[in-house]
């Protein structure tokens, strides 16, 4: 190594003083450069320091203080480790609290269970089978129900129920919407 | 004169030597920049150490924070990890809250964020509680600062240890967060060493996208096969398999004949397995207990008469059925009968049941209480009693704290009396209206799910009738954050239009009944089936709801299976969503089972998880898995226990990710059981590209 080391004190002596301070500040230029790239990670908006500490990476700072004895990883050593760990209390939050809203009165105990109106699943089982749905109320607008029952495959159904409530037994023969209704 | 010889300018000594420098040059900065921590170095905190003081002696860019009636100090130590500052907080008394140093929200100090980026947020910290937790606030362009979630649980430690956790995907509308380490607990809990740095997003890989349709709107495929019994309630078993009960089936003659039915079903290879049904399950309820078993409520005592002078009548019988055997073992009876009850695990395991008829066919206003640890139902004494009456299959959403939110979702009829909407506090018996539920007198068979994550604690409630007035359905939704002091639901999107029978679109105002949502792996939610009348008029159209920016995502295929009265949809543990049932007003059944693949299954390969350290997990723990590939989310998704479009214990639970490497994950589970009641959970990763991977199962609590 000592020959072209000695090769380039000779090379730089045989340069005028000019052509010297030129590659002193190339030189200079390239050090300050990689020393940028060395604290600043390298990109171009990058803050260096906080507190006058560098900026922490979590995956690469050690906490000696954490260890448990023994020889860990550096990587373990620092991190709360996954696992079975005391079981903490619940954490919730003061959400809905509903300030200023007064909640309902208390009801005494009932004697018996609400009254629930016929019809309550949207059905006239007075119409057929009581796994068959003749609407309660028929959407807005029909007038031709049993054309509408027909469209939805409704086969002519049996008044189980003793009434009619729709009309669609119009020849009184205990059929709805059969033949000649 | 000889011509001159040529010097050249550097000797060949020279030129070797200054081709070894810069040789050496290129390796120490290529070196360099491999080593430097290039992406990841930015703390984004303002001073993070706490080194810098204000006027009044506090770091400058944090304040003291907390709230609840507690007794605290909250001040610097000069017991510092690093430099000479720390932050101590102490509670010496505690009825309720917290206390914690949290970052100003204001434009200078809270860190800015980018939505859909993700960060890593760091802290060491010593404490003598385990009751600490890292809390999040964000500042929504529109709505202002807004608490967020407590990614995180700290457990007690004498020694400073630092705890690390990824923020899910910053939401839209977001600029700028806030965060800091709550104490919940008597004790001290110390802090030092705060940093955020913006962790690269795994770069989505190519779509990969394989059919252009499967892409932007997944795909259905209807089983060559058919169900064996009607699958009117549908519960997603731990094992993989769908329990599908029947009872009767809304068959008079099967009632009359006492043949009661339930499958299994396998998705894995369509087999079904006949399990003895005890009892005409028809209505009941149902929900997965801790241990995986599913608890049955309830049923149908007797159909109405056709003279119309007796109604439906509920059974106060009650079983548990235990996957591993197949078999239904009977529990004590409820205290009434309950005929379309609701059932809603709590926290603490046990289950809440209301409304529903009775044993006469009455409304029953009993309230029943399933002690899972004695496994049996309370006595009358050891019950709280409103009298309220709930209706049928009420949508009691379990919330954070304990209370119950009637989401205004329900069968039949109208609403109940009041806003139509209410939170239950079972410990003390208050309910107290909740206001804004638009056309509360027509959500017969709408659906409410508490929207992805639960931590944010958002109901959505969508669509509905009124099949008793022959209503036509509606197309509006509602959306309350349970998070405010005072909820208030808010109208949400209109449900998007689809076609009728024959192909003709739907116009004006038509929604749809009988409505199913489902959470997916991915965070969204998907919307299926539907009717415009009661037991009438199928609607084909679903949708993609995106709880991100609350709006839905279009056109995305239909079932060719009308789903209208009876039918569900659930998710599959592959990600999948299938669809059973359909039981018009003419008696028919439709007993063909359709599958859905959403879009994501077709953008490219999914990650796996491919370890689970444990499967047993505990609350405010973290849980180690290894995926195969980057991921961006984890969840846990309970399984469904559905029927009548109400399922009101699915939820999608956030696992805020500690990332030790592209492959190891600690996942860092809630500690509250309020938030994911305990059970067996769907555990899902999902990638960039939101590419869900399969799931694997876990049991909480």
């Amino acid at each position: 190594m000592s020959r072209w080391f000695g090769a380039l004190a000779t090379w730089l002596r045989a340069r005028s003083r000019r052509e010297r301070y030129g590659i002193a500040a190339v030189l200079a230029a390239l050090v300050l450069g990689l020393a940028g790239v060395l604290v600043a990670g390298g990109s171009e908006t990058d803050i260096l320091w906080f507190d006058g500490r560098p900026a922490a990476a979590p995956a690469d700072e050690p906490a000696p203080e954490s260890d448990p004895g023994g020889e860990p990883s550096r990587e373990t050593e620092s991190r709360q480790e996954a696992g079975p760990v005391e079981s903490p209390p619940p954490y919730v939050q003061p959400f809905a609290e509903q300030p200023g809203v007064k909640p309902r009165p208390s009801l005494p105990s009932p004697t018996a269970g609400v009254e629930i109106e016929e019809g309550t699943d949207g059905c006239d089982h007075a119409y057929g089978d009581r796994d068959v749905c003749v609407p309660w109320e028929f959407p807005a607008g029909v007038t031709d129900k049993c054309g509408w029952l027909r469209e939805r495959g409704f086969e002519p159904l049996k008044i189980t129920g003793g009434r009619d409530r729709h009309g669609l037994d119009r020849n009184g023969d205990g059929t709805a919407c059969g033949a000649g209704d | 004169m000889p011509p001159a010889k040529a010097v050249p300018l550097f000797s060949p000594e020279l030129r070797r030597g200054l081709g070894r420098l810069l040789a050496l040059a290129l390796l120490v900065t290529v070196g360099l920049f491999i080593a430097s921590p290039a992406q990841a170095a930015v703390n984004l905190v303002q001073n993070p150490g706490l080194e810098t003081l204000d006027a009044n002696g506090f770091p400058t860019c944090w304040e003291r924070s907390g709230h609840g009636d507690n007794t605290f100090t909250m001040d610097v130590t000069n017991d510092a990890r690093t430099g000479t500052k720390a932050m101590r907080v102490s509670l010496t008394r505690l009825v309720s809250g917290d206390r914690k140093a949290m970052m100003l929200e204001n434009a200078q100090c809270a860190p800015r964020v980018t939505p859909g980026r993700q960060y890593d947020l760091s802290v060491y910290y010593k404490s003598t509680t385990a009751a600490n937790a890292v809390t999040l606030f964000r500042h929504d362009t529109a709505l202002g600062w807004q608490y967020w979630m407590d990614p995180a649980t700290l457990p007690a430690t004498n020694t400073w240890t630092q705890k690390v956790v990824r923020t899910p995907p910053i939401p839209a509308n977001t600029d700028q967060i806030t965060w800091g380490v709550s104490i919940y607990g008597l004790g001290t809990l110390t802090t030092d060493d705060y940093s955020m740095v913006d962790v690269s997003a795994p770069t989505p890989t190519p779509s990969g996208c394989t059919d252009a349709a499967g892409c932007t709107k997944g795909k259905w495929q209807v089983m060559p096969y058919q169900s064996t019994v009607r699958g009117i309630h549908a519960v997603m078993l731990h094992n993989g398999k769908v329990l599908l009960v029947a009872g009767s089936g809304n068959d008079p003659n099967a009632f009359a004949a006492g043949t009661f039915k339930t499958a299994v079903y396998d998705p894995a290879n369509g087999a079904f397995t006949n399990v003895a049904t005890p009892a005409d399950l028809f209505c009941a309820g149902h929900v997965q207990l801790r241990d995986g078993k599913v608890l049955v409520m309830g049923g149908n005592k007797d159909y109405p008469s056709a003279d119309g002078t007796v109604g439906y009548k509920g059974l106060k019988n009650s079983y548990i059925f235990d996957p591993a055997t197949n078999k239904y073992t009977r529990t004590n009876d409820m205290l009434v009968g309950h005929w379309y009850p609701s059932a809603t695990i709590l926290g603490n395991g046990d289950v809440l049941s209301l409304g529903g008829l009775g044993e006469d066919s009455t409304g029953s206003t009993t309230t029943d209480y399933f002690r899972a640890s004695e496994n049996r139902w309370l006595r009358q004494d050891e019950t709280k009693q409103t009298w309220a009456w709930w209706g049928l299959y009420p949508a009691m959403v379990l919330m954070q704290d304990g209370r119950l939110f009637y989401t205004g979702s329900h069968t039949f009829g109208v609403g109940l009396p009041g806003t139509g909407a209410s939170i239950y506090n079972y410990g003390t018996g208050a309910i107290t209206d909740v206001p804004g539920l638009q056309r509360k007198d027509e959500r017969d068979q709408s659906m409410s799910v508490l929207l992805p994550p639960a931590q944010a604690q958002r109901v959505f409630t969508v669509g509905g009738g009124n099949g008793d007035a022959g209503a036509t359905a509606h197309r509006l939704t509602d959306i309350i954050d349970l998070k405010a002091a005072s909820p208030r639901y808010q109208p949400g999107p209109l449900i998007p239009q689809g076609t009728l029978t024959g192909g003709a679109p739907q116009t004006g105002e038509q929604g749809k009944m009988y409505v199913s949502l489902v959470l997916l792996p991915d965070g969204t939610v998907f919307e299926t089936g539907g009717a415009l009348h009661n037991r009438a008029d199928p609607v084909f159209e679903a949708s993609i709801f995106d709880p991100q920016t609350n709006q839905f995502r279009a056109g995305m295929a239909t079932d060719p299976v009308p789903r209208t009265y009876h039918s569900s949809a659930f998710l599959l543990p592959d990600g999948r969503v299938m669809a059973v049932g359909d039981n018009p007003g003419n008696g028919t059944f439709d007993t063909r089972i359709s599958i859905y693949s959403p879009p994501y299954l077709f953008k490219g390969a999914r990650p796996a998880i491919q370890t689970v350290a444990s499967s047993n997990w505990g609350y405010g723990t973290t849980q180690r898995i290894t995926v195969n590939s980057a991921v961006t989310r984890a969840s846990l998704i309970r399984p469904a226990a559905v029927t009548h479009s109400s399922d009101p214990n699915q939820r999608f639970v956030e696992l805020p990710m500690t990332v030790r490497n592209n492959t190891t994950i600690d996942l860092n589970v809630t500690s509250n059981p309020n938030l994911a009641p305990p059970g067996w959970y769907m555990l899902f990763v999902h990638n960039a590209n939101g590419v869900p991977s399969t799931a694997k199962w876990v049991k909480l609590g």
